[in-house]
């Protein structure tokens, strides 16, 4: 199966001999290695992003500044020994601020993707499951939701819902979860062909235990993809509702909203105030672009073209 | 100028150019030229009915095609912030007694041909007309400005009376202010249901609306039968609607726009001044006091801001002057009750007496107050704010919560969307405390109405019988000097009581492309006004 | 044979758009309470609260409502704007049209950068330019499109004195003008997608380039050229085709943000003001325009992707 990915010609030769006797550990060290060598840009996707968990996670020791502290005589300092990533116009540490900010996005993606997938795992599982006409009445409101532009029904969302942060996730949650339930529900198709499947029923299984104990974890890699490549678009989304006024309200601090509010206002006369949450946007999306792309390689190669929300301005 | 060097605060080694804030009236040279065409940042109305809407995007657009009885002096020789009356369809005034006025209307005043009104002569009775339709129409949101008036007669056809209910000072000020009280064409109401449509754009200004495009732009061609003969010298005006600021910016670096693109008025951000200086060199700059005035209204029907040490502590953690230096470069006043902008009613902050001190950043006299209200170990409480989409607004917002929180006092910000902000937080219907820009008015009493019980503005619900007494005793007294000395006595009372924390104004800056002659930047959305008399020396 | 699956593919097409009309008309119906009085109160949209409710749709049986608005719709009555009491339709009709062009150069964009790149970088795979293009498209993937927006616009100001109109023209005044405006903002919105048909391209094109009979042109002996242009960018290709439905929408989707930046009278910044102004009419509207372009392109996409590849039927 041809990939996407050239490293694959280079790494074939070395598929790595598994040593299933050196225990569990070794085994996922190995698992682990393995991916490096084979998908070197997907390990550092996972490196970057491994690193902006530990920082949101650790703000508080990561960051020398609290995100609100006005620190005296610091105003709109450039980046330098003093100050990493420079101040900015209410004399607050930029890289305190994209470390706390770091918060938001890993809540907003988080939560949209783990609220869509449930969702999508719902719709998509029993879509493919139970097949017939509820399969046909689900997935024309799925094509339904999936007409609809992003950006343009998350808006008009917003706008009924009003702002906020859980308005945002709900919202970014149901656009994203349309997309994801027509792969699931295509990866429980192919499953449910399975004989295994065919037994539990014979044996009598619920419906519902089928489905959880049989299916789930068989598309559990296809929903891990899906996961991986999501979160990436979702971090985009919330920087463009950002610049639209819609994003996460203050006082905590989201590289959206540093980026498209004080960071364009001082566009002319601090530049640094934008480049820096702009550059973490940017590396966090890459990180998830690249890491989805090598997840997707490896355990699932059947979904391909499927980053519908790959950005929307 | 009121306003003394002293009140100008300079920072961080920020200092204001002390010429830029004379403007030498003298600076036109030779002989006016008529033609050319003036582009600038416009703003597109939802409708061009000025007694149907309260938006200053409308008001913009009709200051350039509409007249109104009385207007604001215009010109570089006029001060910035200073408002005095001259004639615009009247050619003079009088009030036989206080609560009587008599405007004497110019003869010969056409309006713009156009259909179906067609060029016809001005009259009393379009006077009459105008006024009865904005004290009946049903949606009027500035009806308030005229609750003193009784009824408007005709006299003869150039002779229209007022009849007020009681006497009011600011009658004057209401009957100048743009452009609310344009007057309108009768036959335009009848043809088209009403004057929202750019067809019923037909007044008796400087200029005619030629096309108005959406989000887009709105051109006004000059007005061959104006009624100050050889006005206006610019043929063409084009308001150029643009929305992003970043954008904005680049294009009048670029020279697509003849004057500063920000709001209100042919300003630039402060900010921006080094690299508009470096890419337009020798641009003309005039600085003058903002009288957008944002303050945080605070709940004192209810607790815990009933209590006075509560509401001087809240105000005198917050340092206006960090605010200032992060918002606005650190170049701008402090406020006294009316906005140090307002130059002929606010009281130098520096003579507020007693209150002075609140507006002062005393983080630790703050802390004491609040144990003494028994409030030791600190409280939590809301503030409600919409952003404007003003980056100023949300990084002032969010200070003011840190130098709470650095007293012990919680405020959990809910940002609501601005008409649902509108509707209730600017109306006083906020939890606790509020805070947003109030309406820029260009006279005292719209500040001052904010302290009335019952009025909506009233954020804070003062209800103090005594203040009201002196607000409405001052509307009542016609001489102006002594109105003076009881509007500067209200805002030492209001001052003492910590009613509201009032923030410090910034200085805009008018930015201006050099060879526009005779043209003097000034608050307000008198654009067409200001502009009348201004010609291209190119 | 095409005929039977056009239709069938229509039979499929048209439930989905009925679903995206409820979605769409009961946005309203989301609306809280308070908002509607609010609605009434602050904008002056109604004299009273009864009238607010009529003007939303809010005072009949939510099916009534429904097949009203519909019905209205099909007839093209998409009703008034609240903000400005101007009929929605004509609205749309300036507007649409300026949204369409600034997506038409963005496809174009999108094509006529990210196939050739595609091509090269499957051609040259593993090479430098490979790895090159890679990279380019999955940071053209990774950036906020108001963030590159803002420094095209930005940055030739401060380093050239120069930046794009900020004037819209009409095709009517300069036609010149009017279609070069849509230059800057079309390719800037067509980043994102020519990334995607990109990596698709190049992903499609090594599939092909190592099927048996491109195997057989190379034992042939046939020039390399050709056989990546003749033989295998046609089959490569062909999946490329169904990428564009998906593109589409989220073209559509940015036409929000460029053309806020860019000072564009389309349907996204007409959009994003009806947003602010709570006018639901308008965005309703909006958003059934929207739906029903998505939902016709993809059909066509669809057709032509059969008529191509004939392998695939249902």
């Amino acid at each position: 199966m041809p990939t996407a990915q050239p490293f694959e010609a280079v790494a074939s030769a070395h598929r790595p001999v598994a040593r299933r006797r050196a225990g569990l550990a070794r085994r996922a060290l190995g698992g682990v290695w393995w991916f490096c060598r084979r998908k070197p840009l997907g390990a550092l996707g996972a490196v970057i992003i491994l690193a902006l968990l530990v920082m949101a996670g650790f703000a508080e020791w990561i960051a020398p500044y609290a995100y609100d502290e006005q620190i005296p005589g610091g105003r709109l300092r450039p980046p330098g020994r003093e100050f990493l990533l420079g101040t900015d116009n209410v004399s607050r540490d930029i890289f305190s601020r994209v470390v706390y900010g770091s918060r938001v996005t890993v809540t907003v993606s988080f939560a949209t993707v783990f609220l869509s997938n449930v969702l999508a795992a719902v719709v998509g599982i029993t879509s493919g499951y139970f097949r017939g006409r509820y399969d046909i009445c689900v997935q024309r409101v799925v094509d339904a939701w999936q007409s609809f532009p992003f950006l343009i029904i998350i808006l008009s969302l917003l706008a009924v819902l009003g702002p906020g942060m859980g308005n945002v996730i709900v919202s970014l949650s149901i656009l994203v979860a349309a997309t994801g339930s027509r792969v699931i529900r295509g990866a429980t198709l192919t499953v449910v062909e399975n004989p295994y499947v065919e037994a539990a029923r014979a044996m009598g299984g619920g419906h519902l235990r089928i489905m959880a104990l049989h299916i789930l974890p068989n598309v559990a890699a296809t929903i891990i993809v899906l996961v991986t490549i999501g979160l990436g678009g979702i971090i985009l989304a919330e920087s463009a509702l950002s610049f639209l006024g819609y994003g996460v309200p203050p006082p905590h601090p989201s590289w959206g909203s540093m980026l498209s509010g004080s960071g364009r206002t001082y566009m002319y006369s601090a530049p640094w105030m934008a480049i820096w949450p702009g550059v973490a946007i940017s590396l966090v999306v890459f990180a998830f672009n690249m890491l989805g792309d090598a997840l997707r390689d490896v355990l699932d190669p059947r979904i391909r073209g499927t980053s519908r929300h790959g950005r929307d301005g | 100028m009121n306003l003394s060097r002293r009140d100008l605060l300079a920072l961080g080694g920020m200092t204001i150019a002390g010429t830029a804030l004379t403007p030498s009236a003298a600076r036109a040279q030779g002989a006016p030229k008529r033609g050319g065409e003036f582009r600038f940042r416009g703003y597109t109305p939802p409708h061009f009915d000025p007694h149907l809407t309260a938006s200053y995007t409308t008001m913009i657009n009709l200051s350039f095609t509409h007249s109104r009885l009385l207007m604001h002096k215009t010109g570089p020789a006029v001060k910035p912030g200073t408002f005095d009356f001259e004639g615009d369809l009247a050619e003079s005034w009088s009030q036989p007694d206080e609560k009587t006025y008599v405007f004497k209307l110019r003869k010969g005043v056409r309006w713009h041909k156009k259909p179906p009104v067609n060029g016809r002569e001005l009259k009393a009775d379009d006077v009459k007309y105008t006024f009865d339709r904005f004290m009946t129409i049903k949606g009027n949101a500035n009806r308030h400005m005229m609750n003193a008036l009784d009824r408007v007669d005709v006299v003869d056809p150039y002779t229209v009376k007022f009849t007020l209910k009681e006497p009011n000072a600011w009658f004057l000020d209401f009957i100048a202010t743009p452009m609310a009280l344009c007057i309108v064409a009768k036959e335009a109401v009848e043809q088209f249901a009403d004057l929202k449509k750019p067809e019923a754009v037909i007044g008796t200004g400087p200029w005619m609306l030629d096309r108005h495009e959406s989000k887009v732009r709105s051109v006004f061609v000059r007005n061959p039968d104006y009624f100050r003969s050889g006005l206006p010298y610019i043929e063409r005006v084009e308001a150029i609607d643009f929305n992003d600021p970043a954008a904005r910016l680049a294009a009048f670096v670029t020279g697509q726009l003849d004057a500063g693109p920000e709001f209100p008025g042919m300003m630039i951000r402060r900010q921006d001044w080094k690299i508009v200086k470096e890419k337009r060199p020798n641009l003309r700059y005039v600085e003058f006091p903002a009288n957008v005035m944002t303050h945080v209204g605070m709940r004192i029907d209810k607790k815990p801001f009933d209590d006075i040490r509560v509401r001087k502590a809240l105000s005198m953690a917050v340092d206006r002057q960090a605010i200032l230096q992060a918002t606005a470069e650190g170049v701008g006043v402090m406020n006294p009750p009316v906005p140090a902008a307002i130059a002929a009613w606010s009281i130098p902050h520096d003579q507020l007496g007693e209150g002075r001190k609140y507006d002062q950043f005393h983080p630790d006299e703050a802390k004491k107050l609040l144990k003494e209200a028994g409030l030791g170990g600190g409280f939590s409480t809301t503030l409600e704010y919409a952003t404007y989409g003003s980056q100023e607004l949300i990084d002032a917002v969010q200070m003011c919560v840190k130098f709470w929180k650095d007293v012990g006092v919680d405020v959990k910000v809910i940002e609501k969307p601005y008409a649902a902000y509108f509707a209730t937080a600017y109306q006083g219907k906020q939890d606790a405390l509020m805070m947003g820009p109030q309406f820029p008015a260009l006279e005292a009493y719209n500040f001052l109405a904010q302290y009335l019980p019952g009025e909506p503005k009233n954020q804070s619900h003062v209800n103090d019988p005594a203040l009201a007494d002196m607000i409405l005793n001052s509307s009542r007294t016609l001489d102006d000097k002594k109105r003076r000395q009881q509007i500067h006595d209200i805002q030492k009372h209001i001052a003492k009581q910590a009613y509201y924390i009032r923030l410090a104004s910034g200085i805009y800056i008018a930015a201006l492309d050099p060879k526009l002659e005779n043209f003097g930047p000034n608050l307000g959305y008198d654009y067409g006004g200001r502009l009348m008399a201004a010609w291209w020396n190119k | 044979m095409i005929g039977k699956y056009a239709l069938k593919r229509l039979l499929v097409a048209i439930p989905s758009l009925l679903i995206a009309t409820v979605i769409v008309f009961s946005l309203s119906r989301l609306i809280p309470g308070d908002v509607v009085v609010l609605m009434m109160e602050e904008n002056q949209y109604a004299q009273d609260l009864e009238e607010m409710r009529a003007k939303l749709g809010l005072d009949r049986p939510i099916h009534v409502q429904y097949l009203d608005w519909m019905s209205r719709l099909v007839r093209g009555d998409f009703g008034q704007s609240l903000y400005t009491g101007r009929p929605v339709l004509q609205e749309l009709l300036r507007r649409l049209p300026i949204s369409l062009e600034l997506g038409a150069v963005a496809v174009a964009f999108a094509i006529l950068v990210g196939t050739p790149i595609g091509v090269v970088s499957a051609v040259r795979q593993d090479s430098l330019r490979d790895y090159g293009a890679r990279s380019a498209a999955i940071l053209g993937l990774s950036m906020p499109g108001f963030w590159l927006g803002t420094l095209v616009v930005v940055l030739p100001a401060i380093y050239f004195g120069w930046s794009p109109s900020i004037e819209f023209t009409g095709f009517e005044r300069d036609p010149w003008r009017h279609v070069t405006q849509f230059l800057v903002p079309g390719c800037l919105l067509g980043i994102a997608s020519a990334a995607s048909i990109m990596r698709l391209t190049r992903t499609q094109l090594l599939e092909v380039l190592r099927m048996d009979f491109v195997r057989t042109a190379w034992s042939k002996g046939l020039a390399e050229r050709r056989i990546v242009l003749k033989h295998c960018l046609k089959n490569a290709l062909i999946p490329v085709v169904t990428v564009l439905g998906i593109q589409i929408a989220q073209i559509l989707s940015g036409t929000v943000i460029f053309e806020s930046i860019f000072g564009l009278p389309g349907m996204g910044r007409f959009l994003f003001d009806a947003i602010t102004e709570r006018d639901y009419p308008v965005i309703q509207a909006i958003n059934v325009v929207v739906v029903t372009t998505v939902v016709a392109v993809n059909l066509l996409v669809d057709l032509a992707y059969a008529y191509l590849d004939p392998r695939i039927r249902y």
